[in-house]
């Protein structure tokens, strides 16, 4: 049961942590909250689905998949987010632009595909068929899925210490400050939305699988990711993975133990309550500034 | 695969409901503002439709709207109600009970002699409501026990089968026909879960004087049906009622079944077969069934009549379908429609009032899914003995006529 | 902030759109006679309503709320319980539900002490979910998933309402409350809200307090949900879960985006909006969804702070266009500031105010910014702080003026021990702060920003305030002439009502002393007020800074600049990585060695 739970809550709590992963990517050049990244991974997912770029070798098909979604992400970036923040760095209209966009894409694929679910079969060697391990069942997909994500972070972390990692925290700390220093903050943005639109195709890409392709899957994958972005602390991509991981399993465990209604409670309760001990997320490294 | 959507916004409509919200009615201004809308005069017979158009759910409520529109093509060609044009006014509710007061204003002030639709229990209920004081003859695709009370909503007739009928036939399939006695139930959380949730353990009781050893509520969201599987596993189940109107919740607990080789028997409520039933195996799908019409079920004795296989041509051949042809065969509107056309003659008017005095009258109408009767207190139309239970597999099988018909459970 | 000169003889004149607007509302149901109509329009003004609110919590405060439909939900389900189960009448049903709504909304206020404002956003969003899963979990009282019918419309006397009187009803709530919310923001609290969105620390360094603030916002959006949300059950007779999706939240963070945050009309403009763009759209059918979503990117591309913003910005251009003041103004301005009229500084609030610290240490982390300082500031002098950077010059100020804890050791002011005191109360015993950059209220006008000052000085309470009562008009009217006694005495009169952040740099320095000044401040912290200043407007700051002793204030000043700092100094004090270097008159000071090798010769 435990075991359950815990398998439960770690494979779909990778999910929402690379979901707020990708927030953060977004996030850290723009300081903007990408509302449309549900439906970005949708779209991810959808395409591994029923396009013919799922009839490729899955490897093929993966990088084909992430490139179409980080392009499209980057026509976000173009028409969504851009033009706002050149408007004005501080106001609050990208909620709408990109509410707006995320409403396009869900039109759009409405108007493409019906509202079936389809089934995305793992790539060899992989499978979704369920071993029992010392008493734990799990798929070898689902390692798949959580090694994946810990992989994901990892690989940031590196590029985050490398120059483009300093130059976009530059970026994020004072954008016209930034260009005093030779750093151009348009083709960082640009380079953050292509790679976060990159994370958010891989991300349907593995959630296919596992939640089934389905035009109506992007809203759900956001609030989560919302509530690991929020639990985990905004920027720490380490701190929103471990956050993804422990709402995964509050959820799984609030599906056996809490009744249904209650569920939804006890997941904000508990996001609330991690919240209040520990305001800047569960890593505690947002910077406070002082005057 | 969509039969009732029981939840307006789950995984959907974020946005398009906030759309919906305001956006629906406001349709509704222009139109006032030009004083007369919808032609005015008394030349024409109008007919109130009220359908998704734009939102997640148009794509895949459309299929449910093909009959509705092949009546109407068979009305135009007749030349029409009572030898006047019929004129469709069309609303688009974007699927959402929300929206449904705005389009209800909006259906008061065209003044149709009857209206199809909503599709949906919660929008249904919405909208039925919003109706309730407009004396407006409506239809809708919603299975609330509530809305076949004539006391209640005197002009709305249902021509689907209630919660409590479809728990009546999914518990005798279970309990009687199939002799199970370790019953369980599982369904989403919504307003369509819940009662037939409800309807199903009373039944049980009442009727039976069992209990089902297992009820598991699953939020429409769920991205793992594993655990609420585990408990049914647990708890012995053999038979299986299984109600949610999100097809990938079904794929879900399908999956979470073929894991650990839980193989009970399923009563479901959606018999469409989409591409996905493909990865399960052949046992788990074999004892797959679904409560659905008698006039749409065959059997190797009994075949379905013509007039169901004409209509199913029909709707094979309409673009809209898109390969659901199971939800379009089964939507009530059909029938409804021809049911009007039918009422209209008769009492050679188009005066709500007549019409409902007339259909309060209707006693063993032959629809191509079932007979329909109503009283001027039982407004849930459809015989208790037309419903029954039909297999899913069978969608693969010729007789289905390309997957739209069913094959009748043994015994049922 | 345009509508905020609201006084005698103008009202009138204003007034009369708005009189226009209203009247023609209230006949629309008569003179359309359509049912449809009258609905839609009781639905847009409970829209209104909710979004004016929302406007009071996330435009004037800047707390974005993305779950203000669970709030309305609760304000919906309160009077439905109480009308449909318990036939309670609407007058007393809705107070309960306004009661009940505040009561959610404080608790959602919460997590916003700890929490900077997207992550409120977030918590918002997920108490609007965790709400609606509790509407169908108390089943037994809220009806579960088929909600509550029946809900009756209100009776006046012998009169129910009809679908016209709800209209009305709702219409005269709108006014009220809009007559409320412009006199509020257009006040002391007000200024408090806008403080708080825009510059949290100068917030609490004039006496708002941040906290009682955002709870006082997320009451008011609560209040208003809540009286929506009565409306809205009594306006459908039913209500559902489904009524209170997470679009219907945030449909209402929408509204006031696209009519403009932080004005009047935002949530006006931004529902008509939201009503009349599908209008426009009808004829497109399955398109309409598509072209919905490009044309709200279209207009948030191009107009960025809202309809209101947009119409704003476009007005003062043509103004700044139309009239050359601008030009020889900023000439102007500045002259006026060199001259040699002596500032008028009102008397402090009482005796000048002493300050002693004793032992204080702060760290950052590793870092030492202050190790165990000794110091103190007899009262009535010019007490300088210079130092090389990262000496611990602005944490010291800020221990003093406790936007900083220390770690340890004591702070004393004049007699009291403030070790455990907040910033905002000290505010109160007339502790002023002019910050290192400027912190302004920069949508705001000059008089405005000034007026800021004031904050912890004015008496009136907030009822008062709203109610507009005599006594409330009066002090305002005093404080607003001195507010632009002081703005003429800095030379800024001319442009007292034009928006803070299109002044040049120096002038929003001046602008900062300005609203210090209007706290009449015993003790007044100066954190570098000399950067990028003109020599010019150097001379009149060191002016400045004596006229303020000399009228009985402390003045503590963090200075780089060495000439300012000798020539008005009384007492100058230097810091060297966080340690005392040495203290006393500026020649003593300035030319001890130490103090010279701190400067030029010591080892990084």
């Amino acid at each position: 049961m435990i075991a359950d739970i815990l398998v439960a809550g770690l494979v779909f709590g990778s999910l929402y942590g690379l979901v707020a992963v990708g927030f953060n990517i977004l996030h850290r050049p723009t300081n903007v909250v990408n509302f449309a990244q549900g439906e970005l991974i949708m779209i991810g997912a959808m395409l591994m689905a029923a396009t013919p770029i799922g009839g490729l070798p899955w490897g093929i098909a993966a990088a084909c998949v992430m490139a179409v979604v980080a392009i499209v992400t980057l026509a976000e970036e173009r028409v969504a987010v851009t033009p706002v923040l050149r408007r004005s760095s501080h106001a609050v209209g990208w909620v709408i632009t990109t509410l707006a966009f995320s409403l396009l894409l869900a039109e759009a694929a409405g108007r493409l595909w019906t509202d079936q679910p389809s089934t995305v079969a793992p790539p060899w060697p992989l499978s979704m068929r369920v071993e029992e391990v010392l008493g734990v069942r799990f798929s070898s997909y689902q390692v798949a899925v959580v090694v994946i994500a810990v992989a994901v972070v990892a690989l940031l972390d590196v590029l985050d210490r490398s120059r483009l990692g300093t130059a976009l925290r530059a970026v994020a700390a004072d954008r016209d400050g930034a260009r005093l220093r030779g750093i151009d903050p348009a083709a960082l943005t640009r380079r953050s939305f292509l790679l976060g639109g990159a994370l958010a195709g891989l991300t349907g890409v593995l959630a296919a699988p596992l939640l089934l392709a389905s035009v109506t899957m992007g809203l759900g994958l956001l609030i989560k990711g919302f509530a690991a972005l929020a639990v985990g602390g905004i920027g720490d991509n380490r701190g929103v993975l471990v956050a993804g991981w422990v709402l995964g399993v509050i959820e799984a465990a609030g599906a056996v133990f809490a009744s249904p209604g209650s569920q939804s409670v006890v997941l904000f309760a508990a996001m609330l309550l991690i919240l209040l001990i520990r305001p800047n997320g569960l890593r505690g490294l947002a910077v406070q500034r002082h005057v | 695969m969509s039969t009732y959507r029981t939840n307006g916004m789950s995984r959907r409509g974020f946005l398009t409901g906030t759309t919906s919200v305001a956006a629906l009615g406001m349709l509704g201004l222009g139109t006032a503002a030009c004083g007369s809308s919808g032609g005015g005069g008394k030349a024409t017979a109008r007919i109130g439709w009220v359908e998704p158009k734009t939102g997640r759910l148009a794509a895949a409520y459309k299929p449910i709207y093909v009959g509705a529109r092949l009546a109407l093509e068979d009305l135009k060609a007749g030349g029409g109600l009572l030898g006047q044009a019929v004129q469709l006014m069309e609303e688009d509710d974007k699927g959402s009970p929300a929206a449904q007061p705005a389009v209800a204003q909006r259906l008061i002030r065209e003044e149709p002699t009857f209206v199809v639709g909503p599709t949906g229990s919660s929008q249904v209920l919405a909208s039925v409501t919003a109706l309730a004081r407009a004396k407006l003859i409506q239809s809708c695709w919603g299975g609330a026990e509530l809305l076949g009370d004539g006391d209640r909503f005197p002009y709305h007739y249902q021509l689907v089968y209630n919660t409590t009928q479809q728990a009546e036939v999914a518990a005798r399939f279970l309990h009687e026909v199939r002799g199970l006695r370790k019953i369980g139930i599982i369904v989403e959380n919504s307003e369509f879960g819940t009662s037939i949730r409800d309807a199903v353990v009373r039944i049980l009781r009442d009727t039976y004087s069992a209990k089902p050893v297992a009820v598991e509520v699953f939020e429409v969201d769920a991205s793992d049906m594993t655990p609420f599987v585990r408990n049914l596993e647990r708890a012995g189940v053999d038979g299986l009622g299984l109600f949610t109107g999100q097809p990938q919740a079904t794929i879900l607990i399908l999956r979470a079944m073929a894991a650990s080789d839980f193989h009970p028997v399923i009563v479901s409520h959606d018999l469409n077969y989409i591409e996905a039933l493909g990865e399960f195996p052949r046992a788990l799908l074999d004892g797959f069934f679904g409560t659905t019409y008698r006039g749409l079920t065959y059997t190797d004795a009994e075949e379905p009549s013509a007039a169901v296989h004409g209509l199913v041509e029909r709707i094979n051949k309409h673009p809209d379908t898109a390969g659901l042809g199971y939800s379009a065969v089964t939507s009530p509107y059909y029938d409804y429609m021809l049911l009007m056309a039918k009422v209209i003659e008769e009492t050679k008017s188009l005066e709500p009032a007549k019409l409902k005095a007339a259909l309060d009258k209707v006693e063993d109408y032959q629809g191509v899914r079932a007979k329909v009767s109503f009283t001027a207190k039982r407004h849930s139309g459809i015989a208790a003995e037309d419903i029954t239970v039909g297999t899913l597999v069978s969608a693969k099988e010729p007789q289905s006529l390309g997957g739209v018909l069913r094959r009748r459970a043994d015994g049922m | 902030m345009s509508e905020a000169r609201g006084t005698r003889s103008g009202a009138a004149r204003r007034a009369a759109p708005w009189l226009v607007l209203v009247a023609a509302a209230a006949a629309l149901p008569l003179l359309s006679g359509d049912p449809t109509i009258t609905y839609l329009a009781t639905t847009a003004g409970i829209y209104v309503l909710v979004g004016t609110g929302l406007n009071l919590m996330f435009g004037y405060t800047g707390q974005v709320s993305l779950g203000q439909g669970a709030l309305v939900a609760v304000g919906a389900y309160t009077t439905g319980i109480l009308m449909a189960d318990h036939d309670w009448t609407f007058w007393a049903a809705a107070p309960v539900a306004v009661l009940v709504a505040v009561g959610a909304g404080t608790l959602m206020a919460l997590p916003a002490f700890r929490l900077s404002s997207w992550y409120i956003a977030l918590v918002t969003l997920g108490a609007a979910m965790a709400a609606r899963s509790l509407l169908v979990e108390f089943e037994g009282l809220t009806g579960g998933w088929s909600g509550l019918i029946g809900i009756p419309r209100p009776v006046l006397g012998p009169w129910e309402l009809g679908e016209r009187g709800v209209f009305w009803l709702v219409l005269a709530v709108n006014v009220v409350l809009f007559a409320m919310v412009r006199t509020t923001v257009d006040s002391r609290l007000g200024r408090g809200m806008m403080a708080v969105r825009d510059a949290p620390e100068m917030a609490r360094s004039v006496g708002v307090a941040p906290a009682r603030m955002k709870l006082f916002a997320f009451a008011c959006g609560g209040a208003t949900a809540g009286l929506g949300g009565a409306l809205l059950a009594v306006h459908h007779g039913l209500v559902t879960p489904d009524d209170f999706t997470l679009d219907f939240s945030i449909l209402f963070l929408l509204v006031v985006i696209i009519g403009g945050a932080a004005r009047l009309v935002g949530p006006i403009i931004g529902t008509l909006l939201f009503f009349a763009l599908p209008e426009l759209l009808t004829g497109l059918a399955e398109w309409r969804g598509l072209i919905y979503g490009a044309a709200l990117l279209v207009l948030m591309v191009y107009a960025p702070q809202g309809i209101a913003g947009e119409w704003e910005r476009l007005r003062a251009r043509r103004r700044a266009s139309g009239t050359p003041s601008d030009a020889y103004g900023t000439s102007d301005v500045s002259d006026a500031s060199g001259t040699d009229v002596p500032v008028e500084v009102g008397p402090p609030r009482g005796e000048p105010l002493g300050v002693e610290l004793v032992g204080v240490r702060k760290s950052f982390g590793g870092v030492h910014a202050l190790q165990g300082v000794d110091l103190t500031i007899e009262p009535g002098t010019v007490h300088a702080i210079v130092g090389p950077n990262g000496s611990g010059k602005t944490t010291l100020l800020n221990v003093i003026s406790r936007l900083l804890r220390q770690d340890g050791g004591r702070v004393l002011l004049g007699t009291e021990d403030v070790s455990r005191a907040t910033a905002e109360r000290l505010a109160r015993h007339g502790v002023a702060r002019v910050f290192q950059t400027p912190r302004l209220l920069g949508a705001s006008s000059l008089r405005d920003n000034v007026l800021l000052g004031a904050y912890a000085r004015e008496r009136t309470g907030g009822t008062a305030t709203v109610l507009r009562l005599p006594w409330a008009r009066r002090e305002r009217a005093e404080l607003t002439e001195e507010a632009d006694r002081l703005l003429a005495d800095l030379g800024l009169a001319e442009r007292a009502d034009e928006e803070a952040a299109a002044l040049p740099h120096g002038e929003q320095r001046l602008l900062e002393v300005a609203r210090a000044l209007m706290t009449r401040p015993r003790l007044l912290l100066m954190d570098e007020p000399a950067a990028g200043l003109t020599p010019r407007e150097l001379e009149s700051l060191g002016r400045l800074i004596r006229a303020i002793r000399d009228a009985g204030t402390t003045v503590v000043l963090v200075e780089h600049h060495i000439e300012l700092v000798a020539s008005v100094a009384d007492v100058v004090t230097v810091l060297d990585r966080g340690r005392l270097v040495t203290s006393g008159s500026p020649q003593d000071a300035l030319g001890d060695a130490r103090v010279v090798e701190v400067y030029l010769g010591a080892p990084a």
